[in-house]
């Protein structure tokens, strides 16, 4: 090659390399265009469901009348984390509960399934115990709370059932008001008022969602939670918020010690569970994890798992964090039902779009799912499309 | 072998570095290797990203890498491939337009004709 033929190249690299800015600087900004989502965020009220949600509640109550597809399943989530078999469960429930209150003609069939789920969660609990559905360490040690009993197996039976019994309340009531006394008993005898999900180590995700069955037993069976809602309020506020981000931590002991700081998979449900106790306190959170946790790249939204000002141990369950911008599709998936629960149309559309272009939906004649997650995640999505009606109800009552 | 045909097969060095045949050929490289990815079914591991195990009976570790080869090919094809396309059309029209600048100012130099 001769010297000029070299320069004229090098000068044609440098045009070319002017030319790829020039063409990212175009492409980026216009990319989210074609993953945004075209349904927007879903109504509070009323019986039309949103393309997606339709086509994923199809999928989710196909595995449910096939056991066989249902099995291969729940075997892949349980080889990862045996907890997520188990709130594929709870989310379902609680989205057909709000389907129905949304439409009730459709709720005798959505019903048989919420029983279906239920019983057979129910009979697993019985024949094998309460850490079939916890990760493996939970067998290490005993929980320091006399019953031995865990929080987060109990409450979540306890919140799938109330959620049912809303929609039509003639099942469950004996087993229902047994759960809700334990679950008194267990969050009554700690010093900070919560009970424990596993041996020494509460979580503020389960104990968030006993306070819902606690109010769900307000209005199914008339008992009067308020005080305890009141000192529990005063309790956590004063042990369980961490300082730098004003957010509730994650994990604690028994006796109130913060062990896990504010996580993005836990945080987001505890705000919207805490919508029926303390709508303020609730918004607060849910403010605070958005301006520390989420985040937007050229249309595109995306949560962190963990707070930059959170230096301390992280959980080993929440699932894979994405390097550099510690975003995890945990936080993501749990943002979309904050932002959906609190009515944050910019927030929900820009997770959506994320969802689209990164999740991988998966549409074929038995409906859609998404390639990235599991059974849990797009229950947690179906849950976030038709979520409102059952908390209204919980709300309205008060 | 005609001229044009030993151009293509055979062409020199200075032809195969230039940068719109070397973005090109990235750009239709990551296309055909995602087609390959996505016709081979890789897709349904991309579970790992969320930290569940690849569907099928096959070794965990292998399907978890398809699913983040597939990954960061979708990403690569969506992200990478547009902004090269792009950028290669951008420099035929500034080729094109320099080269129809060039000539007009060839034949308006005077004395020329």
């Amino acid at each position: 090659m001769r010297l000029s033929g070299f320069c004229s190249l090098l000068i044609r690299w440098c045009i070319s390399g002017a030319l790829l800015i020039l063409s990212t600087a175009i492409w980026l900004p216009l990319l989210h265009l074609f993953f945004k989502p075209t349904d927007g965020l879903p109504p509070k009220q009323g019986r039309e469901l949103s393309p997606l949600a339709e086509s994923i509640a199809h999928r989710q109550l196909a595995l449910w009348e096939n056991s066989e597809n249902r099995a291969e399943s729940t075997e892949r989530m349980r080889r990862s984390n045996a907890e997520w078999d188990f709130m594929a469960r709870t989310y379902l429930v609680l989205a057909l509960a709000n389907m129905s209150l949304r439409n009730p003609d459709q709720a005798s069939r959505y019903i048989t399934i919420m029983d279906s789920i239920i019983g057979d969660t129910v009979a697993i609990e019985r024949e094998r115990g309460h850490l079939h559905f916890l990760m493996d360490y939970a067998a290490a040690s005993r929980f320091v709370d006399h019953s031995q009993r865990s929080l987060f197996v109990d409450g979540e039976i306890a919140l799938m059932q109330g959620a049912r019994r809303l929609v039509r309340d003639d099942a469950w009531s004996g087993d229902f008001a047994e759960r809700v006394a334990h679950l008194k008993k267990q969050m009554s005898t700690s010093p900070v008022l919560c009970g424990e999900s596993y041996p020494n180590e509460g979580w503020m995700f389960c104990n968030s969602i006993a306070l819902v069955t606690l109010r769900m037993s307000d209005v199914l069976d008339g008992t009067d939670h308020g005080l305890f809602f009141h000192q529990w309020l005063s309790a956590v506020k004063q042990s369980l918020v961490h300082q730098e981000s004003g957010m509730l931590v994650s994990s604690f002991t028994w006796n109130g010690h913060p062990l896990d700081g504010p996580e993005g998979s836990s945080i987001f449900m505890s705000a919207h569970c805490l919508e029926v106790i303390d709508e303020e306190f609730a918004r607060m959170q849910y403010d605070l994890a958005k301006r520390e946790l989420f985040f937007s790249v050229f249309g595109f939204g995306l949560a962190r798992e963990w707070p930059k000002s959170w230096l301390g141990p992280m959980d080993i369950d929440s699932g894979p964090i994405v390097p550099i911008v510690e975003a995890s599709a945990g936080s993501s998936g749990m943002a979309i039902l904050g932002a959906a629960a609190f009515s944050d149309k910019d927030t929900m559309r820009r997770l959506v779009t994320s969802l689209n272009f990164a999740a991988f939906p998966i549409e074929d004649e038995n409906g859609t799912r998404f390639a990235a997650s599991n059974q849990v995640g797009d229950a947690v999505i179906l849950y976030s499309l038709v979520q409102g009606p059952l908390w209204r109800r919980l709300r309205e009552d008060q | 072998m005609n001229n044009r045909v030993r151009t293509f097969l055979l062409p020199k060095p200075a032809v195969l570095l230039e940068p719109a045949r070397v973005l090109s050929g990235i750009a239709l490289t990551l296309f055909l290797l995602f087609l390959a990815a996505h016709f081979l079914g890789w897709r349904e591991n991309t579970s790992i990203l969320s930290g569940t195990m690849p569907a099928g009976n096959g070794s965990p570790l292998a399907g978890g890498l398809q699913g983040v080869t597939y990954a960061l090919l979708w990403f690569s094809t969506i992200i990478l491939v547009p902004i090269l396309a792009l950028a290669v059309a951008l420099q035929k029209i500034l080729e094109r337009i320099l080269l129809n600048h060039s000539s007009v100012r060839e034949n308006n130099v005077p004395g020329d004709g």
